[in-house]
């Protein structure tokens, strides 16, 4: 049985219909991603998966749970993790703080074991955790956002644009750890607009185009499919070959 | 003006800049979460002012004299009670129109405001209560400073509440939830905090405070009215802008302020232009430093 | 979805079936009229024994509705202190005829004009901060007219107010009886109704509405916010300015008891419950106010606080486009959130890229 399987989610902004009726499935421990042009349903998709937007339609299940419509907080409690698009970390509160209220759920002692954990992920966090989280760089706030998103262990981690708006450099560092999230064992759920290196971090993908999947494939046959190729990735056949 | 009545004026200052700030406490917290101005304080503040009155008399009546235990058990009560009483005002005037444009929750605020000193108005038929003298009033003498033992107490009282207020807000486990959800809703709930349990809180938070002020108030000055609410609220939020609006312990700093700036107007003009000057000084914060002395996060709502 | 929306929805969906053809559209518009004109008149067929101070202060209060409207309904700008003006438009004429042998009609203009002046002078400072600040320095504002209105003896008189001019009259007929007023009263209303309404058309008008809709895209479209913003608590302190000398007139005082919070306060209410913006409505909450504020004074004295901030209340949390059914569009906020057809001409809301 699936990890987390979505079935005919639907989404929906007042007139506008974001998301129309798509399923996937993430298994336990695999990496996901989900491709597709600006304003495709992505991010709707995982929000809705979240709890932070009420689906208009559809099911989401997560291990044995029915979770479609609950509000985000206990989905957050129920073991997915969702790192946002634009990082959203606290940042009038201080990095160490940021972590804990990443472990908000948990207990005292358990929270001051993932700290340790995260810390060990991020050591550059430890020499500075009593700085207030809005003073770090993009590419640090993306860390604390991802440190914080780890603190309870999840079971799902769903991350919405990682590298957006960071340094080719910074955006390589992300994807390092993220590719050890994954092979701790921790599923993952990508959206990326960089196809590329979605493709190389997960193992299967879905193809979004105005809300409705449209292609779907392990990361290999992803590569090598031509729609792929042209729309995502930015060369034909023609020079492929 | 001599140095020992500068001195006096500025002591008498603390001691109602203290309530004043215990009062604003609960704007700033409420508008650092919600980013809405809540009119009811001032209500709530009255209400739990008028609360007090009724359990001082009650525990009188059973013969519960004691001055301390008396204030304790009335404060404790009429706190929790008007914390109650703040929690059906999030649920009724605010929560509904969480969406809504800036304007809707500001008039539904002002409507709970007005209902509340409303209905103190028709319950006690608008007559001023007083409140049982607590402590002796012989004067105690500090150096040159001649206060009440009473004032003394609400003083040491109001700025325990706020320290407190604010330790519990930068310590505990729920003061952290609150925070996060005041920086940013969307990523406190997905860090598993209930943000709308967390909104409730900070309204129950913010009417308890008041209420403690309002209780204050009367044991000082002895006497509470129905009009109350709306000159301390109208001052009290003068405060929070001026401690920063948002800033808990911003609160303490324009309390205070605010208490010392109107006990010197009251000794330079006429004591009835009192509360005009209050006004003014309002007036002039909001125009030239809306972002208040401490000069912290003004929020956008506009 | 709570209780509260769900009754919403109902009332928007209820509002949404509704097509009015367009024939009934104009007899019930001219059925309106004709009504209105009964209903003014009515003092004149039920003898004008019939508590004849009310009628005059329904069309005060209309007035003040229609004032405060430009404001609030209009521009979008909650201000709690607007029966300020209404003081400076009773003091400066008891001033003007007491000690300077002014007649009303002299006297009404120069109130209108110095109530524009209070306005441009606290409204320049204040107007360019947020709503939310806008409504307490308003506030604010109220307080210190109060005040002065009470301690400034020289030119107020006080407590007791400022009384004993001699009779006014118009064209040689003296306002002798209640009655006597109404219809200036009325014709005020019905000047601020028709002057309010051809703003609203107006570029000016225009300008008001986007700033209420989106300050920000307002002032990213060129339109001079804080200069239209204060146009529009120009305009509303006209209506008060003038209104409140033939109200000190009617009263034969002025005392600071009539310019209390709670009075800006109701006046806020009546603009609420009307319906913002709409001229109809606002005239028929004023009436409202009046027929309950004087029905509270007689049976039920202090009650009248706890009715109107619940009626205000239900108002803004049930019916926010009013209580008066004028307008059957309900607000484009609750379009967006309620109704999700798109063949009903749903605002566009930006959608989350991704």
């Amino acid at each position: 049985m699936s990890l987390l399987r979505v079935s005919d989610l639907r989404v929906r902004y007042g007139a506008i219909q974001a998301v129309r009726g798509i399923s996937f499935q993430v298994e336990e421990g695999e990496c996901v991603t989900i491709l597709g042009a600006n304003g495709a349903g992505k991010s709707s998709t995982l929000r809705a998966v979240a709890g932070l937007h009420r689906p208009s339609g559809g099911s989401v299940t997560f291990g044995s749970q029915v979770v479609t419509g609950e509000p985000a907080h206990r989905i957050a409690r129920s073991g997915i993790s969702l790192v946002p698009e634009g990082r959203q970390v606290f940042g009038t509160l201080t990095i160490r703080e940021n972590l804990e209220l990443g472990g908000y759920v948990q207990s005292a002692s358990a929270n001051g074991e993932a700290l340790e954990r995260v810390l060990g992920i991020f050591p550059a966090f430890r020499q500075r955790l009593g700085a207030l989280a809005g003073t770090l760089s993009g590419g640090e706030q993306q860390m604390l956002a991802l440190g914080r998103a780890l603190m309870t262990r999840p079971r799902l981690l769903m991350m919405d644009e990682p590298s957006l708006g960071l340094a080719p450099i910074v955006a390589n560092q992300i994807f390092g750890i993220l590719t050890e999230i994954v092979g701790s064992g921790i599923a993952v759920l990508l959206v990326e607009q960089n196809v590329h290196r979605a493709l190389q971090v997960a193992s299967r993908g879905y193809v979004l185009e105005l809300g409705e999947v449209v292609l779907e494939g392990t990361a290999a046959s992803l590569l090598a499919d031509d729609h792929v190729r042209l729309a995502y990735l930015g060369h034909g056949m023609g020079e492929a070959e | 003006m001599s140095l020992q009545e500068l001195l006096q004026q500025i002591a008498n200052g603390l001691v109602v800049g203290s309530v004043y700030g215990l009062i604003a406490l609960g704007y700033t917290m409420v508008y650092g979460i919600v980013r809405l101005i809540n009119f009811a304080q001032g209500g709530l503040y009255e209400v739990g002012a008028y609360l007090g009155v009724f359990f001082f008399t009650l525990m009188g009546k059973f013969g519960l004299q004691y001055p301390i235990p008396a204030v304790l058990i009335t404060l404790v009560i009429s706190m929790t009670l008007t914390g109650a009483l703040a929690f059906v005002v999030e649920r009724v005037a605010y929560r509904p129109l969480r969406n809504a444009p800036l304007l809707a929750p500001l008039v539904s605020s002002l409507a709970m405001f007005f209902l509340l000193i409303s209905v103190v108005q028709v319950v006690t038929g608008a007559e001023p209560l007083t409140y049982p003298s607590v402590l002796s009033p012989a004067p105690l003498h500090l150096g040159p400073i001649v206060l009440s033992p009473t004032s003394l107490i609400i003083f040491f009282a109001a700025i325990l509440l706020m320290v407190g207020m604010q330790q519990f807000v930068r310590r505990t486990k729920v003061g952290k939830a609150m925070r996060a959800t005041a920086a940013n809703r969307e990523a406190a709930a997905l860090m598993g905090i209930n943000t709308t349990r967390i909104v409730s809180l900070t309204f129950v938070l913010g009417g308890a405070m008041g209420a403690a002020a309002g209780i204050l108030y009367g044991v000082n000055y002895g006497t509470v009215t129905y009009d109350m609410g709306e000159f301390g609220g109208l001052v009290a939020f003068t405060a929070a802008v001026m401690g920063g609006i948002g800033n808990v312990p911003g609160a303490l700093v324009g309390g205070l302020t605010v208490g010392v700036l109107s006990s010197f107007a009251s000794t330079f003009l006429p004591n009835q232009w009192n509360e005009a000057i209050v006004f003014a000084i309002l007036i002039l914060i909001l125009a030239i430093r809306p972002q208040g002395i401490l000069g912290e996060r003004v929020a956008e709502r506009a | 979805m709570d209780y509260l929306s769900a009754a919403r929805e109902r009332l928007i969906r209820a509002q949404a079936r509704v097509t009015v053809p367009p024939r009934v559209q104009t007899a019930g518009r001219y059925g309106f009229y004709l009504g209105a004109l009964v209903f003014a008149s009515a003092p004149y067929w039920l003898g004008g024994i019939y508590y004849p101070d009310i009628w005059t202060d329904m069309a005060l209060w209309g007035t003040i509705g229609l004032g405060l409207n430009v404001v609030i309904g209009f521009a979008g700008l909650l201000d709690l202190g607007y029966m300020a003006f209404y003081a400076i438009g009773g003091y400066v004429f008891a001033n003007a005829a007491l000690y300077h042998g002014f007649s009303l009609w002299e006297a009404m203009p120069i109130g209108a004009v110095l109530s524009v002046v209070a306005s441009a002078i606290i409204g320049f400072p204040t107007l360019r901060v947020r709503g939310d600040y806008l409504a307490i320095m308003t506030l604010g504002f109220g307080g210190i007219v109060y005040y002065a209105a009470q301690n400034m003896t020289s030119l107020t008189g006080g407590y007791n107010g400022l009384f004993g001019w001699k009779t006014q009259s118009i064209l040689g007929h003296p306002f002798a009886s209640p009655i006597d007023f109404y219809p200036l009263a009325l014709g005020l209303t019905v000047v601020a109704a028709l002057v309010t309404r051809a703003l609203r058309g107006s570029r000016v008008g225009r300008a008001w509405s986007c700033i209420k809709d989106d300050e920000v895209a307002a002032g990213a479209a060129g339109i001079p916010i804080i200069r239209y913003k204060l146009y529009a608590y120009m305009v509303g302190a006209v209506w008060a300015g003038l209104a409140g000398a033939i109200f000190a007139v009617k009263q034969n005082i002025v005392s600071p008891e009539t310019f209390t919070f709670n009075q800006s306060f109701f006046a806020v209410a009546v603009v609420i419950m009307g319906g913002m913006g709409s001229i109809t409505g606002v005239i028929l909450g004023g009436v409202l106010y009046v027929v309950i504020a004087e029905w509270m004074v007689t049976y039920t004295g202090t009650l009248s606080g706890v009715i109107f901030s619940s009626l205000l209340l239900l108002v803004v949390l049930l019916r926010p486009q009013g209580l008066i059914p004028f307008r059957p569009r309900p607000p484009r906020w609750l379009l967006r959130h309620y109704l999700e057809d798109p063949a009903r001409g749903t605002a566009g809301v930006s959608q989350p890229d991704g």
